[in-house]
């Protein structure tokens, strides 16, 4: 396995590799979006929303090293600070509106409305 | 048009998606599940079809990439279409790990452990909790049993149709636009990279130096000479292995404290404020009245008569 | 009446008197009467049935007025002198002032053909409405009405059409005198049978009115015109040519065939003209057999300078070969018919193919001789198969009335008729005799295309005719007394009184009319010897004079091309001398074989007719004429099928596309778009975040597409 990483150490990305990366990235975040916009648990929901920071996750490091700038995983050291976050205070709302209404169904909530 | 390729292959994985979230018979959501691989690998194959990748050893990565991508992508597709929520989480502990494979791929060691960690070992932890909180507090009197929500999909044609324009969008837009990039970073480049922030870790230095055989207190240069980093100054001339030059997590390191210190503070106060967010949300809240809530503050109870006094 | 005024006039008019000061003296506004007192008779008829009129007023009001009309037309044709005269009555439309020149007036083209036509038709209208006064009295109120308000549009309209002087006021009258016979066909409008033939009557002429107008509009387009005088003036000048191309010029005969063989019950479109029986028999008489479907061969002898300006004269080729095979069809559809009205419309759809035939091979005053003994010939067989009819209860079949000139009372009928048949048959000396041999001599002078064949053909007809004439007239009028009564009950309540029928005979109006038509018919021989100077007398007289014939150098041209062997000999002889031998002869075979069948072995007649039944070669004959070669069946398949087909078709795409998905479905768009976007609005966070998610997909899409692709560049 190392043998196989650093070959590819200190060499340029081809864009085949970058191309690849980055579809891979679209569509795991297709995916989250997906499951973010049909599941009604909230909790599967968020899930659903740090998958697509999986899929951001790797379209930055992939772009962090096609131009060798290490602030491609700068930003994703903030990435997971915000999903931590995120998950911190998403998850308390979870627990707050679950106790409101006793169910994690997405579609009890339409206070969207004007 | 070549760009509507991977919109059509984007499509097919697409279908394939749909079938598995529809409500239907388990041949069929399998059937869906084999034609949203098809659809995936389809578009896999036309990004190997770009110009620029030869040899074996691409091939070994092209392999590697192909299997992690397959299981993260499996991964998350089980994620979204299990029924119960703690597989979702469980399935998207597989998506995290498949995802640090792909990082390991792109050299970012200190990331991929780092998401590892991060992620399974924190974020997801904390929705077991949520989660099993939330179970026990709903599911009282029918345990074990599937709530309704989690059963059925929420207008899964529109979510689909919603994600494969997406899906669309974004690898159509990495087709036609990865020729615009400019020209990724070769050897030199990132060896010249290297070498400058060698030059600025002086401990990392002097261990290197030492260790290549330069006495203390030597004056040398650390220059580039046929993308090998060599030292050279009072008449030594010593190259610097690639072991002992700095690696990635010390060049992530060094990047977010040398230049984005402020962001690194910001994220340190949303953290805290996060931490106080979730303990003010998350507490019991306890409905006062209006009256209760002037009391408890130390003011006045309005009475109504005073209230109408007040308005005229 | 109308026979002796003309006899008169005609007299009167071999006088020279100098015209053209009699015309600056005289106001000729005054013609305009025979167009008007028909409308007046129109207007009164329709106060009439607003006042509930129950009596006999309506038919007087329309009997005087078109006595008036007559007299008028009488006092024309004693001022007319020959070139003829544009009398102009009302300004109707005049775009003379924008440069083309588009005149269209209310004006009367006064030549003989104009005069001929008007004579008869103004004529015959006042006896047959005289007549109708009598036969329509069972209908006494709002019906009585109705029948001569129906009438006065018909004469007004019929008016029109023969003394216009273009092509659009003719139009006029030509549709005009359409919805008249639409009206009048379907006066019993109770009888489903009526309705239908009503129809079928409109639907048909329909077709050849589209002919008709394209003709008018071709007329104007080629030859810049459409009033008769300018038409001949631009024809005979010849420069119409660089006025347009040559299709459309080489068109208009065409189309106005199309137009002549709709009105005038030809091929392919004769079907109307038996199922119009269904309308009261004075109308049968007036419209379908006398006056109305000669409208036809007026419009080729108006038009005949446009026929004559193709050298081959191809389109009068087809006119004749048309007449002919329409003349021999009906003679054969006739000769299996029952209906003794039903034989005579069939006889009138024969005697129209004559005389297209008579168009065809260039003897207009043949065809116009015709159409003139005709009128009364056949108006005469009508009013009396409408007398019987009257008589017995609607009774038409010729198997069950027997003997009636034997009967009280009959006598008048059966002699009209028999007088309308000798005519009919072309029996020596009988004014169909004259006017039959016309054509049928020129037919097999004339040189054109198989004329010989035609002229066979054409003599075979009239021996098809003499005998389906005669077996009528033995059937009905000759033999035994025997009758059954018809089904149709209107006005005989006193006949089923004392528990069996009793027919009631024609009284004074109707005895009168058929006494007056009859001998009409007799004398209508006279003016084909009378003014000798030409051959064919006074009516070659009438016709010459105008644009049918000789008028213009093409014509002249085509008769002098005509005249190299209308001198030619037939059998030997001079043609109308040996066809006035031959048709004898064969009109008296006709005659004597229907005597032999119908009236002294009548049993033979069913015999044979079993005869031919029984053997397979031969029983679709018989079979076939009975179903009137099954044309009403095949133009069911060939037009009425597809047609119902392609309407099912149309209806389906209409509900199905226009409907459904063109009405509903612009309908429906919007409440689906909103149905589609109604999720996205109903306050959830999926709906939020779809519709976010979507539109931030579709806008990198779009981009995209633009930037890179350059869909839409």
């Amino acid at each position: 396995m190392s043998d196989l990483l650093h070959m590819t150490l200190a060499s340029a990305m081809t864009e085949a590799d970058l191309a690849r990366f980055l579809v891979l990235s679209s569509l795991l975040f297709a995916v989250g979006l997906c499951g973010f916009l049909t599941r009604r648990n909230l909790i599967v929901m968020f899930l659903c929303t740090e998958l697509m920071f999986q899929a951001a996750v790797i379209a930055f490091v992939a772009f962090g090293r096609w131009h060798w700038d290490f602030s491609g995983q700068v930003f994703v050291i903030f990435i997971l600070t915000i999903a931590a976050a995120e998950a911190a205070l998403a998850l308390a709302l979870v627990v707050l509106l679950h106790r409101r209404r006793n169910t994690l169904d997405a579609d009890t909530w339409t206070e969207l409305h004007e | 048009m070549p760009g509507l390729l991977p919109l059509l292959a984007t499509g097919v994985a697409a279908l394939g998606l749909l079938l598995i979230l529809l409500p239907g018979p388990v041949a069929v959501r399998r059937g869906g599940g084999l034609v949203a691989i098809g659809g995936v690998v389809w578009l896999m194959l036309q990004t190997g079809a770009m110009p620029g990748d030869d040899a074996v050893a691409a091939l070994a990565r092209q392999a590697a990439f192909v299997v992690f991508a397959a299981m993260s992508l499996a991964g998350a597709v089980q994620m979204i279409s299990q029924q119960r929520p703690v597989y979702s989480a469980l399935f998207f502990v597989l998506v995290v790990l498949s995802t640090c494979g792909v990082l390991l791929l792109l050299e970012a060691w200190f990331m991929a452990f780092s998401v590892v960690i991060v992620y399974a070992g924190a974020i997801l932890i904390t929705y077991m909790f949520v989660l099993m909180l939330a179970q026990q507090a709903s599911d009282a009197d029918h345990i074990g049993e599937i709530p309704e929500y989690d059963r059925r999909a929420h207008e899964p044609v529109a979510g689909v149709i919603v994600a494969a324009l997406m899906a669309g969008g974004l690898t159509l837009s990495v087709f036609t636009g990865i020729a615009d990039l400019p020209k990724p970073a070769d050897t030199t480049e990132q060896v010249n990279a290297t070498a400058t922030l060698f030059d600025h870790l002086p401990r990392m230095r002097e261990a290197a130096l030492a260790k290549a055989g330069v006495p203390e207190g030597t004056e040398v240069t650390i220059t580039v000479i046929d993308d090998v980093v060599h030292a050279v100054g009072g008449g030594h001339e010593v190259i610097i292995p690639t072991e002992d030059l700095p690696g990635s997590t010390r060049q992530v390191g060094w990047d977010l404290v040398a230049r984005f210190p402020a962001s690194l503070e910001v994220a340190g106060v949303v953290l805290l404020m996060a931490m106080f967010g979730a303990v003010v949300l998350a507490r019991r809240q306890i409905d006062m009245g209006e009256d209760a809530l002037r009391a408890s503050a130390g003011l006045d109870v309005i009475a109504p008569a005073e209230d109408e006094g007040a308005a005229s | 009446m109308s026979l002796l005024s003309m006899l008169s006039s005609s007299v009167l008019t071999a006088a020279p008197v100098p015209v053209a000061d009699v015309h600056q003296a005289f106001d000729m506004g005054w013609a305009g009467l025979i167009l008007w007192l028909p409308l007046l008779s129109l207007i009164a008829c329709g106060c009439c049935a607003m006042m509930r009129c129950t009596s006999k007023l309506p038919a007087w009001i329309t009997v005087g007025s078109l006595a008036g009309s007559f007299v008028t037309a009488m006092f024309l044709y004693l001022n007319y002198e020959p070139p003829g005269d544009v009398v102009n009555i009302v300004r109707w439309i005049d775009l003379s002032w924008v440069g083309g020149g588009f005149e269209a007036n209310i004006s009367f083209y006064i030549d003989s053909l104009s005069l001929l036509w008007i004579l008869f038709v103004t004529g015959l209208g006042t006896l047959i409405a005289f007549y109708a006064s009598e036969y329509m009295e069972t209908d006494l109120g709002s019906g009585y009405c109705r029948f001569f308000a129906g009438v006065s549009v018909f004469l007004f309209a019929m008016s029109a059409l023969v003394l216009a002087d273009n092509l659009v006021l003719l139009y006029l009258g030509w549709e005009g005198v359409g919805f008249a016979s639409y009206w009048l066909i379907g006066y019993y409008y109770t009888k489903p049978e009526a309705v239908a033939a009503a129809k079928k009557a409109f639907i048909v002429n329909r077709i050849g009115d589209l002919g008709l107008a394209l003709a008018v509009y071709l007329c104007w387009t080629s030859f810049g015109t459409v009033q008769y005088d300018e038409l001949v003036t631009v024809i005979e000048s010849g420069d119409y040519a660089r006025m347009t191309d040559d299709w459309s010029v080489a068109a208009i005969p065409w189309l106005l065939m199309l137009a002549a063989f709709g009105k005038s019950a030809q091929l392919p479109l004769y079907v109307w003209l038996p199922d119009a029986m269904e309308g009261p028999t004075p109308v049968s008489a007036l419209i379908h057999a006398a006056t109305m479907v000669t409208a036809g061969i007026y419009l080729l002898a108006r038009m005949y300078p446009v026929f004559l300006l193709d050298g081959d004269h191809t389109a009068l080729h087809v006119v004749a070969w048309v007449g002919g095979l329409t003349a021999l069809l009906a003679a054969t559809i006739g000769m299996a018919q029952y209906d003794i009205k039903r034989i005579m419309a069939y006889s009138t759809v024969s005697q129209l193919g004559y005389m297209f035939m008579g168009l065809g091979v260039l003897t207009t005053y043949g065809a116009a001789y015709h159409v003139f003994t005709h009128a009364f010939f056949k108006a005469a067989l009508f009013l009396t198969c409408g007398a019987v009819m009257h008589g017995f209860a609607g009774q038409l079949d010729l198997r069950k009335l027997s003997g009636l000139r034997h009967m009280k009372g009959w006598k008048i009928t059966s002699y009209a008729m028999l007088i309308g048949c000798l005519c009919l048959a072309g029996f020596p000396f009988t004014s169909g005799y004259f006017s039959k041999d016309a054509i049928l001599a020129e037919a097999f002078v004339t040189h054109g295309p198989g004329f010989q064949w035609l002229g066979f053909m054409a003599l075979f007809t009239a021996g098809l005719t003499a005998y389906y004439t005669f077996r009528v007239w033995f059937r009905v009028c000759a033999g035994p007394v025997s009758y059954e009564a018809g089904d149709d009950h209107h006005g005989d309540d006193h006949g089923h009184d004392d528990g069996h029928f009793h027919p009631h005979a024609p009284r004074f109006a109707m005895n009168s009319v058929m006494a007056i038509i009859a001998i009409g018919a007799l004398v209508a021989a006279v003016p084909y010897f009378m003014d000798s100077g030409v051959k064919g007398g006074w009516i070659a007289d009438m016709v010459n004079d105008s644009t049918a014939s000789e008028g213009i150098p093409a014509v002249r041209a085509a008769a002098d091309h005509a005249a190299d062997h209308a001198h030619g000999s037939l059998f030997g002889y001079d043609p109308h001398v040996a066809m006035y031998w031959v048709s004898g002869g064969v009109g008296f075979i006709g005659i004597a074989i229907a005597a032999w069948l119908h009236l002294f072995r009548r049993e033979d007649a069913v015999s044979l007719r079993r005869a031919l039944l029984s053997r397979s070669a031969t029983a679709w004959l018989p079979r076939a004429m009975e179903r009137k070669w099954y044309v009403d069946e095949i133009y069911h398949a060939l037009i009425r099928a597809p047609l119902w087909v392609g309407s099912h078709v149309l209806h389906g795409i209409d509900r199905i596309l226009v409907d459904m998905v063109l009405v509903d479905g612009t309908a429906k768009l919007p409440r689906l778009l909103g149905r589609w976007v109604q999720p996205l609005t109903n306050g959830t966070v999926h709906a939020s975040a779809t519709a976010m998610a979507g539109g931030v997909a579709l806008l990198v899409i779009v981009v995209l597409l633009i930037l890179h692709l350059g869909v839409f560049a």
